[in-house]
């Protein structure tokens, strides 16, 4: 059983960047989101959980917006990365090591998530002033 | 203040992917790199993708072998 990479990138594509995918699905007409939020957690938030599942609570934390237009690159070879470093809010004091990053629908409280995974190497919020930054070396797969 | 860069790996697997082991390979992957000084998102990046491909073509390999462990 194979999921091909052509149909791979075509739903990579229709969530991450709103690209229909052509003869199968439109990105929605009504109310479509317009950004994917990401958001980091202190321990894996794992296939039931929630954007709040284990979600980091440092001070100053906060979900990062990425335009759905324009936020990430063209999937290829099923997989998709951030167009620009994702840079999370500044720690306003020690906190929590961060583990894992998650994406889903904006609004705040507990979204579904559509992918998460880990991050490499953890964060350790030990003081003030600790800015997470995720990479565009982040990749987001399907396969 | 430091700015703290990491990279984010997630994966979802059918095909016979473990998406957890596939996300290990990759994120040691990453790891290496930076061992090696390597900080370049391209290449960090590029570096990933071909410890995924690696792992694939691994499975493909087990599943060929068992193929022909079937037909005897």
């Amino acid at each position: 059983m194979t999921i091909s990479n052509t149909t791979e990138d075509a739903i990579l594509d229709l969530i991450f960047s709103a690209t229909a995918w052509a003869n199968y699905a439109d990105n929605a007409a009504a109310s479509p989101q317009t950004n994917i939020h990401v958001g980091l957690h202190t321990a894996d938030p794992a296939d039931t959980g929630t954007m709040t599942t284990n979600e980091s609570a440092y001070t100053n934390y906060a979900r990062v917006n990425v335009a759905r237009s324009t936020g990430w690159s063209a999937a290829s070879g099923g997989s998709v990365s951030p167009a620009a470093n994702i840079d999370f809010p500044s720690s306003g004091a020690a906190g929590t090591t961060v583990t894992h990053f998650s994406t889903g629908k904006t609004g705040g409280g507990a979204t579904a998530i559509l992918w998460s995974g880990s991050i490499s190497p953890t964060i350790a919020i030990g003081a003030s002033g600790i800015t997470p930054r995720l990479t565009t070396a982040t990749t987001i797969t399907l396969d | 203040m430091p700015l703290v860069e990491v990279v984010g790996t997630a994966g979802a697997g059918s095909n016979g992917v473990n998406a957890r082991e596939m996300e290990y390979r990759m994120n040691l992957a990453a790891e290496n790199c930076y061992a090696e000084g390597i900080t370049d998102p391209e290449a960090v990046r590029a570096a990933k993708l071909k410890a995924r491909e690696d792992y694939k073509q691994e499975l493909r390999n087990v599943a060929a072998e068992e193929a022909k462990g079937g037909s005897k």
